[in-house]
C-alpha cells in the first residue's frame, strides 16, 4: 500500500494550513525490511506525509486538481519513531513561493511528540502527454482520494 | 511495497564514497497508486536510494555493528523526475565522519542527466540510544539490508 500515505484530512485552512492523519498499520509491507526486527515508519514515508497534505492543501485552496512533486526539501529533522499503531498526526502551511513553486513549512507528531519537521517546495507535473480518457482517470483518482481524505461521498461537497 | 531502494552496490571505496544501481521497477504498483495514468517515483523515495547507498557506505565502516539511521534531511532538489524503467545510478560520497554519525553528499543519475541530489545527515546509533529504543542491530541484521552488505 503505502502509496498514497495519508488516511484523514482532518483540517483545512484554505491557502494558509492543512492537517492531516495517518496511522501505521501493523500490516504494512514495508515493514518486513523496516526493519525485521523493529518494525517503524521510514523517515521519508513522514516527509511524503507532509507533501502529499501540501499537495491536497493547493487541491482544496482552488488550485485545480493537478498533481505535484517534491522540488526541494530543506532542514527535515526526525525525532521519535513511528511504531504500528502511531497515530502521526501532519500539518503543512503556506511559506510563500519559490520561482512561483509553492513552499511549505511541516511538521508531525505523534502523542504532541514531534516526529519530524522540515520544509519543501513542490512544483507541478505538467500533464500534457495525457490523452482526454487518462486525464479523466486521474481526476476520478483524485476525486475519489479527496472523498475518502475528507470522510465524505464522492461528488459530494 | 518491500523496502528495498536499490538493486546493487557496483562500486565502494570504503570509508569514502559508493555507487548503486538502481532500474526503476516497469509496473511497481506503487507507481500507479501514487498517481495513475503518470507514473514517476516519488521523489521521497528517491531520497530514500540515496539513504540507503550512503547507509551501507557508512555502516561499512563499523563493519555493520553500529545502527546507521537518517537523521536529517539537511537539503534535497530534485530537477527530474525518474520513471519507470529508468536506469539509475546513485553516488554517495562521505563527508564529516564523527563518532555519532556521519554527512553524505548524493546524486542520482540517468545517464549523464542529474535528477536529483540530497546532503544527508546521518546518526550511528550508540548502546544509550539501544536502551532508548528498546531495540539494537536492527539496520544490517539481515533481511534484504543484509543481502546488500558489501563485504
Amino acid at each position: 500500500m503505502a502509496f498514497p500515505v495519508l488516511d484523514r484530512i482532518t483540517g483545512c485552512e484554505a491557502g494558509r494550513r492543512i492537517e492531516a492523519t495517518v496511522t501505521l498499520s501493523q500490516s504494512e509491507e514495508y515493514l518486513a525490511d523496516h526493519f525485521p526486527s523493529f518494525p517503524i515508519m521510514p523517515g521519508v514515508i513522514m516527509l511524503e506525509a507532509l507533501v502529499e497534505a501540501a499537495a491536497w492543501l493547493m487541491r482544496l485552496g482552488g488550485e485545480g486538481g493537478g498533481i505535484f512533486a517534491l522540488r526541494e526539501a530543506r532542514a527535515v529533522r526526525y525525532g521519535r519513531v513511528v511504531r504500528p499503531g502511531d497515530e502521526l498526526r501532519v500539518e503543512a502551511a503556506i511559506a510563500g513561493d519559490r520561482d512561483e513553486d509553492p513552499s511549505f513549512t511541516g511538521a508531525g507528531s505523534v502523542g504532541g511528540e514531534r516526529a519530524v519537521a522540515g520544509k519543501f517546495v513542490l512544483r507541478r507535473v505538467p500533464l500534457d502527454g495525457l490523452d482526454g480518457a487518462a486525464r479523466a482517470s486521474l481526476e476520478a483518482f483524485l476525486e475519489e482520494r479527496r472523498a475518502a481524505l475528507l470522510g465524505r461521498p464522492a461528488g459530494g461537497g | 511495497m518491500r523496502w528495498i531502494h536499490i538493486d546493487d552496490i557496483v562500486e565502494l571505496r570504503e570509508g569514502e564514497r559508493a555507487r548503486a544501481a538502481r532500474t526503476v521497477p516497469a509496473n511497481a504498483e506503487y507507481l500507479d497508486r501514487h498517481f495513475p495514468g503518470i507514473p514517476f517515483v516519488p521523489q521521497t523515495l528517491l531520497i530514500e536510494s540515496m539513504a540507503q547507498t550512503a547507509g551501507i557506505l557508512l555502516g561499512k565502516t563499523t563493519r555493520f555493528e553500529r545502527d546507521v539511521i537518517l537523521a536529517k534531511i539537511d537539503r534535497a532538489e530534485f530537477a527530474e523526475l525518474a520513471r519507470p524503467g529508468d536506469a539509475l545510478v546513485i553516488e554517495a560520497v562521505l563527508e564529516d565522519i564523527r563518532e555519532e554519525g556521519a554527512r553524505a553528499s548524493c546524486r542520482i543519475l540517468r545517464g549523464d542527466v542529474e535528477v536529483g541530489r540530497a546532503t544527508l545527515v546521518f546518526a550511528l546509533l550508540t548502546d544509550r540510544d539501544a536502551d532508548r529504543l528498546g531495540a539494537r542491530g536492527f539496520v544490517f541484521s539481515g533481511g534484504l539490508f543484509g543481502g546488500l552488505r558489501p563485504d
